[in-house]
């Protein structure tokens, strides 16, 4: 069976070493998902961590199609948006 | 009764029970109009009868929901809150799907299989053969109705079909059925690799790092932070799973080293997109390092990027040429003029978890070549230079190691820092057809709940009596 269709922004370049890692500021802030609000007995709200949370986000991949990944914590959802495009494409292949 | 007086409108639906006399329950959780009560028309699409935007995402929860209670046993009721409601964050690139958690988790209730252990509250209902929470439900699952925008992923919406011709759009019904699995059980109680006030969950008593010989639970935090990013070496190691291995998963193809003992092993391989498939050419031989100039095509004496000149060594053999300075195509050409027989490339970085895949094109190389991990070059490099060293190995399909496993044992996500996305609750991406526990929920599953059953076969679950094994197949 074919793996996943979504692949390959192939880089022009011959780089020829280790991809390129280059960071795209996400406009997207993850974080009040993986947590709750909690008002405490002064009055006081702070985030407090939610249990087991897993959120799906998606990319648009070069060849116009989506590209998803299932993440449990806001760091992981920041690697994943910010990363190079091509590097989260599945079976991508580099020069 | 807090969390009720908070639903603005709540319909109940349910699936209809095929064993013990526990059912999945669909709470409506959204507002009138809006979510999983939209009122815009919409045609039937792909076997979804629904002429609303609401009764077509409702319907694919109630369809999700029944593929799941089919092959779960339980008498106690699993209520999930369901929505579909704006998430803030997107745009036409980017933008949150949803999310999903078990509402709570217990330990030590009565009959409860392993003690000081965290189970999904699903779960321990089960156990118990009660609601051990009445007042919470179980799992909170909710997607972003902001897909179905323009302004949201530009022209990908979610597809509301239930046969599987999203085409570019995204398989609400997988996405689903993903997120259900965490909630029943695929999921830690703490914010990983940490354990709720030092207790691991169910999921954690199976998370085995090959290499320690441990279990996460046999782990301390430090250790657990480690494991973590111990890519190919964290595994689930649940009998279920590991006796179904062979049902879901195919034959790979590896860098099989032979001799010397202390190294020998299958080694995993990035592929090219040029010259033919190991497995469909599969050679064996011993490994030589390539030798060439050190000039301004390639400052290095075994980068490959000019003619070799230790063609006598390379001939009738694998050439082991190190990443970097030309292309992969050049390499290959010149270890095939110089008559190796196969070629694997070291990676020149160890801040990648796995080999690349290798791209480029050239219909003239007719030797199969295929890359490694810069840490398992080295491991072949120190043979090689050592007093009368040598290396034999073969690039084949091994039809004793599945993709996607070690040690028998099918691989967890533990990708390094440096790989986006990251989540040891799913399967490993070298698993191969792709599972649905995957994190990057591919866009050719074909609806299966594969593996995932047998995983909550090992944290607990059991099937209904008459459901049987026939199920399970993909």
């Amino acid at each position: 069976m074919l793996r996943s269709p979504i692949i390959v922004l192939l880089l022009a370049a011959a780089s020829a070493t280790a991809t390129a890692t280059a960071v795209i500021p996400s406009q997207i802030d993850v974080a009040p998902l993986f947590a709750e609000q909690v008002v405490q007995a002064d009055g006081t709200v702070v985030a407090k961590p939610v249990s087991g949370m897993e959120v799906v986000v998606a990319r648009i991949g070069g060849d116009g199609k989506p590209v998803l990944a299932c993440v449990e914590s806001a760091e992981a959802a920041k690697r994943f948006l910010e990363a190079p495009i091509d590097q989260v494409a599945r079976k991508r292949k580099e020069q | 009764m807090i969390r009720r007086a908070l639903l603005i409108a709540i319909l109940l639906f349910s699936v209809q029970a095929f064993a013990g006399t526990g059912r999945i329950v669909i709470l409506n959780n959204d507002a009138a109009n809006t979510g999983l009560n939209d009122p815009t028309p919409a045609a039937p699409v792909g076997g979804n009868s629904g002429t609303t935007l609401g009764q077509q995402r409702l319907n694919v929860y109630l369809a999700a929901a029944e593929k799941w209670q089919n092959v779960l046993d339980t008498n106690v009721d699993i209520r999930v809150r369901a929505s579909f409601a704006p998430i803030t964050g997107c745009t036409d690139t980017e933008g949150v799907l949803g999310q999903a958690s078990p509402m709570d988790w217990s330990l030590n209730f009565e009959n409860a299989p392993k003690a000081n252990v965290w189970y999904p509250i699903a779960l321990a209902n089960k156990f118990a053969n009660r609601d051990l929470a009445p007042t919470i439900d179980d799992i909170n699952v909710r997607f972003n109705s902001s897909v179905d925008n323009a302004t949201c992923l530009g022209a990908t919406n979610w597809y509301y079909g239930l046969d599987g011709n999203h085409g570019v759009h995204i398989d609400l019904f997988v996405v689903v059925l993903h997120e259900l699995g965490h909630g029943l059980g695929i999921a830690g109680a703490g914010v990983t690799p940490a354990f709720r006030d030092n207790m691991p969950a169910i999921a954690d008593t199976h998370t085995f790092d090959v290499s320690t010989g441990l279990r996460w639970d046999q782990m301390s935090l430090e250790q657990r932070q480690v494991s973590e990013l111990n890519t190919g070496n964290l595994v689930w190691d649940g009998e279920n799973v590991r006796n179904a291995t062979r049902t879901f998963l195919q034959a790979t193809t590896t860098l099989s080293v032979s001799s010397p003992a202390p190294i020998a092993g299958a080694y995993d391989i990035g592929t090219a997109a040029f010259g033919p498939e190991a497995n469909s050419s599969p050679v064996a031989g011993r490994i030589a390092l390539a030798a060439d100039e050190m000039n301004t095509d390639g400052p290095s004496n075994t980068d490959g990027c000019t003619a070799f000149t230790n063609t006598s060594s390379i001939a009738g053999n694998i050439a082991l040429i190190d990443r970097g300075s030309c292309t992969f195509v050049t390499k290959a050409r010149n270890a095939q003029a110089a008559g190796a027989i196969g070629v694997v490339i070291g990676d020149n970085t160890r801040t990648t978890c796995a080999p690349p895949g290798m791209g480029g094109t050239a219909p003239d190389v007719t030797i199969p070549i295929v890359s490694i991990t810069q840490g398992a070059a080295d491991t072949l490099k120190t043979q090689l230079f050592a007093v009368n060293g040598s290396v034999q190995a073969s690039l084949r399909t091994d039809p004793s190691q599945l993709a996607g496993t070690k040690q028998g044992y099918v691989r967890l996500y533990a990708p390094c820092t440096f790989e986006p996305g990251s989540s040891i609750r799913h399967w490993d991406i070298t698993a191969d057809p792709d599972l649905l526990m995957e994190p990057s929920i591919s866009s050719d599953l074909l609806h299966g709940l594969d593996l995932t059953v047998q995983q909550l076969l090992d944290i607990g679950w059991s099937l209904p009596p008459r459901t049987g094994r026939r199920v399970l197949k993909r």
